[in-house]
């Protein structure tokens, strides 16, 4: 910018005269106007654009701002300069104009943040992707994490599951990890250990995704996931005096899809099925089954989904003084989540200040204080008594019960209801959903302060303070009711507190010389530190559910108290040089050194260096002479290392486990000690990624069109692995670094205005594939059985191997049924006509380990996302789509249904229906091959993630209420899915792991959600 | 504000701080830190479905005629045909070694605090709970990694041991133990005493005199002096029969029966973590069990009727359906199921049928009436036919189950006149019948190599490789010295 500046201030005069001097030799009857244009700073504004409305005639401002041209009152003119708003303002009588001029928001788009600083998006040799904040305010979700899916290539984003507090699986360019974290380093106005979900969409001015090593490498060893910067919004200069906005919305969220099941009778006559076929009581009568056909029975799933209603509020103020400028804001949520039961609050307030404390010294404070409240409904666990899984017991429970025997009293029907049919050991759904009371409550406040001094020209120093601290309660009180075992209630509450402060020093120093030289130079001392601490007491066996969980003391049983401390800290050194040669040719490079406390004893510092090449093509002649509708036509080239140092404190050391408590002298546990689980390991280190990065950025046509592509190959060795060690060594498993996995792709980002007339349409479309590959194992292993899928029958499903991407399912293949001509063959494996039928691989006539192929894998293929803005007049609609391919899916919801509830039983096999996937009842039951691909899905999807229209009222009817902009919106989210995928929602998982997360145990379900909101400014 | 600046002065450490945690370089210096550490012996073994707490030593035995299941995950063993994958497998080698590992550290480390009665209970502890795991782990898989407190830091290259050897430590463990244990703690603890290392002893001679070992009519004649030693010699009178079957099988009557030589025990207060989960896992889901093993019909025909079968079968369910009319889970015929812990004490009765998950109950490892037929069967071996003592063990035994007093001779039920076969068989009979379901008759089997008639006609394939379990594929994978054991 400040090079077009330059430009201008020598070419604007010349020019000036020259117009002037045109104007001069103008018909003598026209009116001459004359005014000055200003900046919002109060700068004279040199070069701006004048023109009559509909006509050639124009000027440009000199260099004190001033103008003067032929109009006639009726006249408009039309001022623009770019990075600034176009204004257009009637002559009238007035002979002198005065006009301030507004920077323009998309202005700020050519500046980009990059981590310690900003930078010219034309100067990035990074691949550094930027949201625009007005994409995601277009989106009804006031999580941040939420409105970022779909938007930015190679950013991929999985709602795992749906409850209102739930975290989502954010994974910049595939998983680095086997098991340490995946997640991106969240970084807020500076602050290192930023949370998504505490920022509220309506604050934000600016997301940028880091994603190669040059851009990452400043992150050292918390840089290896990619990086989320997030920049709030500060107070503006533009007008002196406040402006506020506000908005809300008001949500109903319902469910996306509800299984198919069987209704009562059809249960009934099920049950009586099966007793026949294994020649037991018949569990119903015919008058029963007449009667459930009558009457209905229960559905389970409509008894524990409901829907659900959010609100949200947001208001905002901002502006500025003499020297200092403010942006304040508060926010409000109250969403009951579609589970029976659930709830979440969220009070939030910021204050962003800025102090120009001299000429040279400014203070920025940046603040943010919530509470949320938040009441989860237990799931992903499937025994709990009172407290297990609702939705997997409605998947279970027979729809002949009802679902109270007395319910003024609150009273529910127990297992085995009636008949001994239904599950017998998971309790009544809606007593599971509805009974337990779960509160946690959060209060985290953050502090964030950033000092800066500018020593010289060109040379500044900055000190950010920063302390975050989350203050945790989670009580819990779980009465009997599910089950009516006595002394059956349980009471807990655990405290916690996580601080968390980071102090970086950093010096800046920008100098252009020569005239065409541009030098920075950023250095940089940083410390974190964090310690978490916690207590849990728990009490059970209450006479009374009136207490609740307030007082712990009057429990019959005290569970033993236990509390932790853990610590860890870091402390980096970083330096970074960008220098530019004649705006075209760009070189970055970067290294940092990090020493972490929780690397083992011998490898206590790291670092990791980086370097990029950019080449901005489009300013050489031959571009600029032949090609001139390319604006920006730029070649990146970058290699690094980044790091990831997800080793748990106390990691490489080892411990003595202190939970070996034993009842050995009556009945009361005596407290005892003996080996932990986990070996030390003092060479303990954190995980290298190696990557590459080539890309493209191109401009059309003055920005009309943008494109931007990008070629990586990253390479990650050391992995965190948690080693099985012999269990004759006391211990099982060990921290250590082996083993490597590579992650390469392709992303493609394109952005455009195809329309630009009365009807503005702009889309955006991404596309990203990644190539997961693990390239190495512990000890030579060629492949290794990972994780479980916490369900009986599913040992050894899980796999990683070389060459392949993680997520592996390995298992046997079902084969259908055996028919009753194959009763001989079924013999051979024990089976009868009935029982599934499995591949046997190796023809030894069992179905066993030797049979277990691959099944396929739950890294997805590719991702993509569409986005649509299309302006018309007052409207404004938002359509926007996003999807993933190549994605395979454990469903263990459907395995859930076939022993319980599911509409599919009633196609079970029998000697006459032959022409089925559903084994027989005893089939099923004595010669079943759970470990198979029978539930492993295609989940991949094509969805229509959201579809909002919007109106903004014209401003002649606002400014009689004193309002400045007012818009009414309605939206309707995930409104449409394509899906072969027949579990609750393809996005769903349950594991924080991602070589686990195609595994579906029916967690929380994802919803539609219909929205009406409104945004105001005044 | 000025506070968020000088933050930084404090200069954060590098160096590894755990305040929350426990490390090894501390511990293992004082008497309380060995107290402590004797407790560590037994939580491995049990709490948390993760040893004798579950159902895994119980199906790891199914190989005899008292127990069955249908479980994918347990049926392999019923059935001889054991993978080297089964998570059963790994599950208790896991406990095994963590206790041995652990009596290890106090083996080692005694000699850190002076000599007192309180240090040689702990270290007796120790060595009765170490000899015991590996006496387990080699009836289980045959050869097996030896690891003391001298090749603990190297233990996964340690080479497995023949038989014998290992054999040689846990005898003189428990040698070692008698001298350093104590005949009783307080009423109340399941700490082993002195009986439980003779008790113990006497039961490893006897298997020592059997397969694979052989060693004959020497060993089942230590076999039975060390029986003796409880019957009538210097503990005679600490250990005797319970007057009423069934009332051993009452958790409320875990301390105070005096019938019990050794048991794990569990609370439920404290959550999974110490709690007992037989009576869940055993009782049927009728009862709101989980049913996850039962009998065998076989068993349940051949089992003499009186109180003692009784009192060690479920066969009319809480509805009122008889056995053979119900389904197993998994969806056979219908099985009698064990009522032996269908009792845990506390908030759970024996005809309840809601109980919570977490329970009081107990594994009886070694009682009376086992060193009673040990002393039987050594005996009748060791002096090539029954003598009036040996009959009189057995008789004892055989007295109380039929519901009578166990020191009043009972022409009716007695048994005399047997030749040394008869007399054998008998005492193997009613092994398999009194300690039904408690680990105990798949050891029987094999020891007296007796798998393949038992189950020759019943099971498909049983070889001699059956003899033993396949040690876990993954510790076979992980450790050089450990090699897998024939026909897996």
């Amino acid at each position: 910018m400040k090079s077009i500046l330059l430009i201008l201030k020598i070419m604007v005069p010349k020019l000036l005269m020259f117009i002037s001097l045109i104007g001069c030799f103008k018909a003598a009857s026209q009116t001459f106007v004359s005014g000055t244009i200003y900046d919002d700073t109060g700068e004279a504004l040199i070069g701006a654009t004048i023109q009559v409305k509909g006509t050639t005639e124009g000027t440009v401002s000199d260099y004190e701002g001033k103008f003067i041209l032929q109009a006639q009152p009726e006249d408009v003119l039309v001022i623009s300069f770019i990075g600034f708003v176009t204004q257009e303002i009637r002559v009238g009588q007035q002979a002198q104009i005065t006009v301030t001029m507004l920077s323009d928001i998309e202005a700020l788009e050519e500046i980009v943040v990059v981590g310690y600083g900003t930078q010219r998006k034309r100067d990035v040799t990074g691949a550094v992707a930027s949201l625009k904040p007005k994409d995601i305010q277009s989106l009804p979700v006031s999580r941040t994490d939420r409105a970022l899916q779909g938007r930015i290539a190679g950013v991929n984003i999985q709602n795992d599951n749906a409850a209102p507090n739930s975290e989502t699986r954010i994974r910049i360019r595939g998983s680095n990890s086997l098991l340490g974290n995946n997640n991106p380093l969240i970084v807020i106005d500076g602050f290192q250990d930023g949370r998504l979900n505490m920022v509220h969409a309506d604050d934000i001015a600016s997301i940028e995704v880091l994603k190669d090593a040059s851009s990452l490498a400043i992150y050292g060893s918390k840089g290896a996931n990619g990086a989320v910067l997030i920049t709030t919004k500060s107070g503006t200069k533009k007008e002196k005096g406040l402006k506020f906005t506000y908005s809300n919305y008001f949500a109903r969220h319902e469910i996306r899809n509800k299984l198919d099941i069987l209704n009562a009778a059809q249960y009934a006559k099920r049950q009586n099925q099966d007793a026949a076929e294994l020649g037991g009581i018949q569990p119903f009568t015919e008058a029963e089954i007449t009667s459930f056909a009558a009457n209905g029975g229960t559905d389970w799933q409509d008894e524990i989904f409901t829907e659900a209603w959010a609100i949200n509020h947001h208001i905002s103020l901002n502006g500025s003084g003499e020297r200092i400028n403010y942006f304040l804001s508060g926010d409000f949520l109250d969403q009951d989540g579609i589970v029976l039961g659930s709830e979440f609050r969220r009070y939030a307030i910021r204050a962003n200040m800025g102090y120009e404390l001299t000429e040279k010294l400014k203070l920025d404070l940046n603040s943010h204080i919530s509470k949320t409240e938040d009441s989860p409904v237990t799931l992903n666990t499937f025994s709990g008594e009172n407290s297990g899984s609702p939705i997997n017991s409605a998947l279970l429970w027979s729809p002949t019960d009802p679902v109270f025997t007395d319910k003024a009293n609150r009273e529910y029907t127990l297992p085995g209801y009636d008949t001994d049919v239904g599950p017998l050991t998971d309790y009544n759904p809606v007593a599971l959903a509805a009974e337990p009371i779960r509160d946690f409550n959060q209060l985290s406040s953050l502090i964030n302060a950033n000092l800066s001094y500018k020593l010289l020209e060109g040379l500044s120093v900055n000190i950010r303070g920063a302390i975050r601290l989350i203050d945790e309660e989670n009580n819990e009180f779980i009465n009997n009711r599910p089950t009516q075992i006595e002394n059956s209630e349980t009471a807990s509450i655990q405290n916690s507190r996580n601080v968390f402060t980071q102090t970086s020093y950093l010096i800046n120093y920008t100098n252009e010389f020569g005239g065409a030289h541009s030098l920075n130079f950023t250095g940089l001392y940083e410390e974190q530190f964090g310690e978490f601490n916690s207590s849990w007491m728990g009490a059970r066996g209450f006479i009374s559910d009136a207490v609740s969980y307030n007082n712990l003391g009057l429990g019959q049983d005290q569970f033993p108290l236990s509390s932790d401390r853990t610590r860890r800290s870091l402390r980096s050194y970083m330096t970074r040089i960008n220098y530019v040669f004649r705006g075209k040719y760009l070189f970055t490079f970067t290294s940092r050194w990090d020493g972490s406390s929780v690397f083992g004893e011998n490898n206590k510092w790291a670092f990791f260096p980086s370097g990029a090449l950019g080449w901005n093509v489009g300013n050489e002649p031959f571009i600029q002479d032949n090609l001139d509708f390319i604006s920006l036509f730029k070649i990146r080239v970058s290699y690094g290392l980044t790091g990831s140092q997800a080793i748990p404190p106390g990691g490489s050391i080892g411990l003595i486990g202190d939970d070996f408590t034993y009842p050995l002298d009556g009945n009361i546990v005596s407290p005892g000690i003996g080996l932990a689980d986990r070996a030390s390991n003092p060479n303990l280190k954190w995980e290298t990624t190696e990557q590459f990065n080539a890309g493209v950025d191109m401009e059309l046509l003055a920005g009309r069109f943008n494109v931007t592509a990008d070629y990586y190959v990253k390479k990650t060795r050391d992995l965190l692995f948690e080693r099985p060690v012999p269990e004759a060594t006391g211990s099982s498993t060990q921290f250590v670094n082996v083993g490597a996995m590579q992650n390469k792709g392709i992303e493609l980002y394109i952005e455009g205005t195809p329309v630009d007339k009365e009807v503005n349409w702009t889309t955006g479309l991404t596309f990203a594939r990644n190539r997961n590959e693990v390239l190495e194992l512990i000890d030579g292993n060629e492949e290794l059985p990972i994780g479980s899928v916490g369900f009986p029958g599913f040992d050894n499903f899980i796999w990683v191997q070389v060459g392949q991407p993680i997520g592996q399912f390995r298992g046997a293949q079902f084969a259908g049924i055996w028919q009753a001509g194959e009763a001989g063959e079924a013999a051979l494996y024990g089976a009868i006509p009935g029982s599934p039928k499995g591949v046997d691989v190796n023809g030894d006539t069992v179905i066993n380990q030797d049979d277990v192929v691959i099944l396929g894998n739950s890294q997805p293929d590719f991702a993509y996302g569409w986005n649509n803005n299309i302006r018309y007049r007052n409207f404004d609609l938002n359509v926007f789509i996003q999807g993933v391919r190549g994605i395979r899916k454990l469903n263990l919801s459907q395995l859930q249904l076939l022993r319980g509830t599911g509409k599919d039983l009633l196609d079970r096999w029998t000697p006459t229906n032959t022409n089925t996937d559903v084994p027989s009842r005893i089939g099923e039951a004595t010669y079943g091959i759970p470990n198979s691909d029978r539930y492993i899905e295609d989940a991949s999807y094509l969805r229509v993630k959201n579809i909002s229209l919007g109106y903004s009222f014209p401003e002649e009817l606002l400014s009689g209420l004193g309002l400045e902009t007012a818009r009414i919106y309605i939206s309707a989210y995930n409104v449409f899915t394509i899906t072969d995928y027949t579990g609750y929602d393809p996005e769903s998982t349950n594991s924080d792991k991602d070589f686990n997360s195609g595994v579906d145990l029916a967690t929380f379900p994802e919803q539609k959600i219909y929205t009406i909101g409104l945004n105001v400014t005044f | 504000m000025l506070v968020l600046f000088s933050i930084p002065f404090s200069c954060v450490d590098l160096e590894e701080v755990t305040p929350g945690s426990l490390t090894a370089i501390s511990l293992y210096k004082t008497q309380d830190d060995l107290d402590a550490a004797s407790v560590g012996l037994y939580r491995p073994l049990f709490g948390g479905y993760e040893a004798f707490d579950f159902d895994w030593p119980i199906v790891m035995t199914g190989g005899g005629e008292d127990v069955d299941s249908q479980a994918g995950i347990f049926s392999p063993f019923d059935e001889l045909r054991a993978e080297a994958g089964s998570g059963s497998i790994s599950t208790m080698w896991k406990a095994l070694y963590k206790s041995i590992n652990n009596a290890n550290n106090i083996i080692g480390n005694v000699d850190n605090v002076p000599g007192s009665e309180e240090r040689d209970r702990v270290e007796g502890q120790a060595r009765f709970v170490r000899a015991l795991d590996y006496f387990y782990l080699t009836r289980w898989f045959g050869e097996i990694q030896l690891i003391t407190f001298e090749n603990q830091s190297n233990a996964g290259d340690v080479v497995q041991s023949e038989v014998s050897e290992i054999y040689d430590l846990i005898v003189s463990d428990l040698q070692m133990a008698e001298e350093l244990l104590p005949v009783s703690f307080s009423e109340t603890s399941v700490r082993p005493t002195q009986g439980a290392a003779k008790g113990l002893l006497s039961k490893v001679y006897l298997t020592m005199a059997g397969w694979p070992l052989n060693l004959g009519s020497q060993y089942y004649g230590l076999a039975r002096d060390k029986a003796a030693e409880l019957i009538s010699g210097s503990l005679s009178g600490i250990y005797s029969l319970e007057a009423d079957f069934a009332d051993l099988w009452d958790g409320d009557n875990k301390f105070s029966n005096t019938e019990f030589i050794f048991i794990f025990h569990g609370i439920s207060a404290n959550g999974t973590t110490n709690a007992s989960h037989h009576h869940i896992a055993s009782r049927p889901p009728t009862d709101g069990g989980w049913g996850d093993w039962y009998s065998e019909e076989r068993f349940l025909n051949a089992f003499p009727d009186g109180p003692r079968k009784d009192a060690s079968f479920r066969l009319t369910f809480s509805n009122g359906t008889d056995w053979s009319v119900n389904n197993v889970p998994g969806g056979g015929p219908g099985q009698p199921f064990t009522a032996k812990y269908r009792n845990p004490g506390g908030d759970c009765g024996f005809d309840d049928v809601g109980c919570p998950e977490h329970g009081d109950g107990f594994f009886p490892v070694l009682r009376y009436a086992d060193v009673l037929l040990i002393y039987a069967e050594a005996a009748n071996q060791a002096e090539g036919g029954p003598a009036v003592g040996a009959y009189e063990a057995l008789n004892q035994v055989r007295r109380r189950a039929a519901g009578l007093d166990p020191d009043i001779p009972d022409a009716g039920v007695d048994l005399s006149g047997l030749s040394f076969t008869e007399f054998d068989e008998a005492v193997l009979d009613e092994r398999n019948w009194e300690l039904a379901f408690e680990a105990n008759r798949w050891f029987d089997l094999i020891r007296r190599e007796l798998v393949e008639a038992v189950n020759g006609n019943f099971h498909v394939g049983v070889t001699r490789d059956d003899y033993l379990l396949p040690k876990p594929a993954l510790q076979v994978s992980l450790s050089d010295g450990l090699t897998q054991n024939p026909g897996y």
